[in-house]
């Protein structure tokens, strides 16, 4: 309560200066949590490129242009493309939807997603490469709290059909997973993957039939190509060819090579910014901290007079900048409640900013260092002085 | 009370040495009314200040009570100064944004009295310079007199047994000034020790001692 009071005395007389510096913080603390949520996000982009093997050099990653085609001429697109003299495979994911879990409120749409068991072979760090049969991975919060061996009955609302399927295997989260959707003229890892819940399950043609009795089982538009090991050069050349007409192609090698490269542009671009609003807001913060020390030295020479130690004097100080931080701290600490959520629904996927840790680890350093900052000033400024130089001031 | 064996305060100037303080010897007893007379530049200020635990001698010997005073840390010091001591200044000292209140309050908010009993000592502080019921102004909004008497209320708040005034009455007029030294001279009647540093000899004369400062040095003068 003492402190509470002494901290509201002493915000008197610089309460304007206090207001913009508060300001000023919360502004910087946003700033910093935006470009942290961005390198988070690209730092996202590595993650994922440590899911995936460029080893292969027989496999294309292709996005095609035409994303107003059905799903009945895409299927006739691969199934044309399969039988292609230079091409050992296809692999797109397949999706399978509409369909629920859970009964009545809690009833949640949720949608399988097939994978071609090669795909596992490609990408093990998404343990995607499993032999559950008709089994499923879950890679989605709502199963949490399920464990492998466990039953989930899924209802396909397209035809009401209810059924039994065991966990063989979860994925945690961020729930990397295989989606190959977006479209972009710099084709980068990030466009294959999806970090949203579903249900995986491996895309046996058994599987594939089965599930296009209950439900929708679209192919995605983009997908993995495998070239033989025999095909000729002329055989491979006339494919790109084909491909080239459709849209982008590129080798898993190059994919990566092409994500890093991007990756590191983003980096140069977003680095600068957070080292620049950390020197002025630090260079602001430290000169508004000694002009406010200034003008308060009147009252910590009475606090003297009064019978504070040099130690209660600095304490004053600190208590009153303590005050500034706050209002920056509430309006961030709720960002960073809120983005998770935001981030969790998959609305920042959208605007490339990933919130984690790294977010809540900026603005606790950001306080940490502004701290620091008021207690090596307070510090600094009150060893220029002993009691008799600020009573000076105050009889002056 | 105060006893004071060859206390030196030493500056350096340029290559040399300012004697601020020389060789003071001075001893005050539990109850004296004293004053402390001199010229402007004399160093009555300085020995103010170390007698208020304010400053450190360059040398010397300071007791206070049963304390030497400069074998003490900075911490104990300011625990001797807010529980032993009141200050009041020349231009008053206060908080002038701030209410009488918080002004008189001052002291205890560093001290260990709880905070639920700050009111009722604020309050009997404030009765005993006559200001009662002025308590929730700022301390701008009050005349110069009644600042001067805040200042007062302010240095008996904790109870101290030493008032220390530098120039008390110094920006105040001559009535106003007699008022303030009546209002000392009935502190030092219920038991508290006032040294007034002052250099007009009207202030020294409501003081049953004095002693004169000149270029550094001090000596006891009879009753003037």
């Amino acid at each position: 309560m003492k402190l509470i009071r002494k901290m509201i005395s002493f915000t008197k007389g610089i309460r304007g200066s206090m207001v913009l510096l508060s300001l000023m913080m919360t502004v910087s603390m946003i700033a910093g949590i935006t470009v942290v949520a961005q390198i988070r996000y690209i730092r996202r982009n590595y993650e994922l490129m440590s899911h995936t093997t460029g080893k292969a050099d027989r496999l294309y990653y292709f996005m095609q242009n035409d994303f107003m085609m059905t799903d009945a001429k895409n299927r006739e697109w691969i199934q044309s493309l399969e039988e292609e003299a230079a091409v050992a495979g296809v692999y797109p994911v397949y999706t399978v939807n509409p369909l629920t879990y859970g009964t009545g409120a809690d009833e949640t749409m949720i949608s399988i997603v097939l994978y071609h068991h090669r795909l596992g072979e490609l990408f093990p760090g998404l343990k995607q490469d499993y032999s559950g049969g008709s089994g499923i991975i879950t890679a989605s919060p709502v199963f949490d709290n399920l464990s492998i061996g466990d039953t989930v009955t899924l209802r396909f609302t397209r035809t009401n059909v209810k059924q039994n399927y065991t966990i063989v295997g979860k994925l945690e989260y961020p729930y990397y997973s295989l989606k190959f959707g977006g479209s972009a003229t710099v084709p980068t890892v990030n466009q294959m993957f999806y970090s949203g819940g579903h249900l995986m399950m491996e895309g046996t043609p058994e599987n594939l039939e089965r599930l296009s009795n209950l439900a929708s089982v679209s192919p995605s538009m983009n997908f993995i190509l495998e070239v033989r090991d025999d095909a000729s050069n002329e055989a491979v050349d006339a494919l790109m060819l084909r491909l080239s007409r459709s849209g982008i192609t590129v080798s898993l090698p190059e994919l990566l090579e092409t994500s890093e490269e991007e990756i590191w542009r983003q980096y140069r671009t977003l680095l600068p910014k957070p080292v620049f609003l950390l020197v002025v807001s630090i260079f602001g913060y430290f000169s508004t901290l000694i002009l406010t020390f200034k003008k308060k030295e009147r009252d910590l020479a009475l606090c003297y007079l009064c019978g504070a130690n040099r130690s209660q004097c600095i304490a004053v100080v600190l208590a009153g900048f303590a005050l500034m931080a706050l209002i920056p701290t509430a309006v961030c600490v709720s960002m960073l409640l809120i983005l998770p959520v935001c981030d969790w629904l998959g609305w920042m996927t959208a605007y490339q900013y990933r919130v984690d840790y790294g977010c809540w680890l900026l603005i606790g350093g950001y306080l940490a260092l502004s701290a620091g900052i008021a207690l090596i000033t307070s510090r600094l400024q009150m060893k220029d002085h002993t009691p008799v130089t600020l009573l000076r001031g105050v009889e002056q | 009370m105060i006893t004071l064996e060859n206390i030196n305060k030493i500056y350096p100037v340029g290559e040399g040495e300012f004697y601020a303080l020389k060789d003071v010897m001075l001893h005050i007893e539990k109850g004296d009314f004293t004053a402390i007379l001199g010229p402007s530049g004399s160093g009555k200020s300085t020995l103010l200040n170390i007698i208020g635990c304010l400053d450190n001698p360059t040398s010397g010997s300071y007791r206070l009570d049963d304390h030497e005073i400069t074998a003490l840390k900075d911490g104990e010091k300011a625990k001797l100064r807010n529980q032993k001591i009141g200050f009041v200044l020349q231009d008053f000292a206060l908080l002038n944004r701030e209410t009488v209140y918080y002004n008189v309050m001052l002291p205890l908010l560093f001290s260990s009295t709880p905070y639920g009993k700050i009111r009722k000592k604020v309050m009997a502080a404030l009765e005993t310079v006559g200001l009662s019921g002025q308590e929730k102004k700022l301390a701008n909004q009050l005349s110069g007199g009644q600042r001067q008497r805040v200042a007062i209320a302010r240095a008996l708040v904790n109870d101290p047994d030493l008032i220390l005034a530098d120039e008390p009455t110094g920006q105040l007029d001559s009535e106003t000034g007699k008022q303030i030294m009546e209002l000392l001279r009935e502190l030092n009647r219920q038991g508290k020790t006032v040294i007034v540093v002052t250099h007009d000899d009207k202030v020294a004369g409501y003081c049953g001692r004095h002693f004169r400062v000149i270029d550094g040095c001090v000596r006891e003068e009879c009753k003037v």
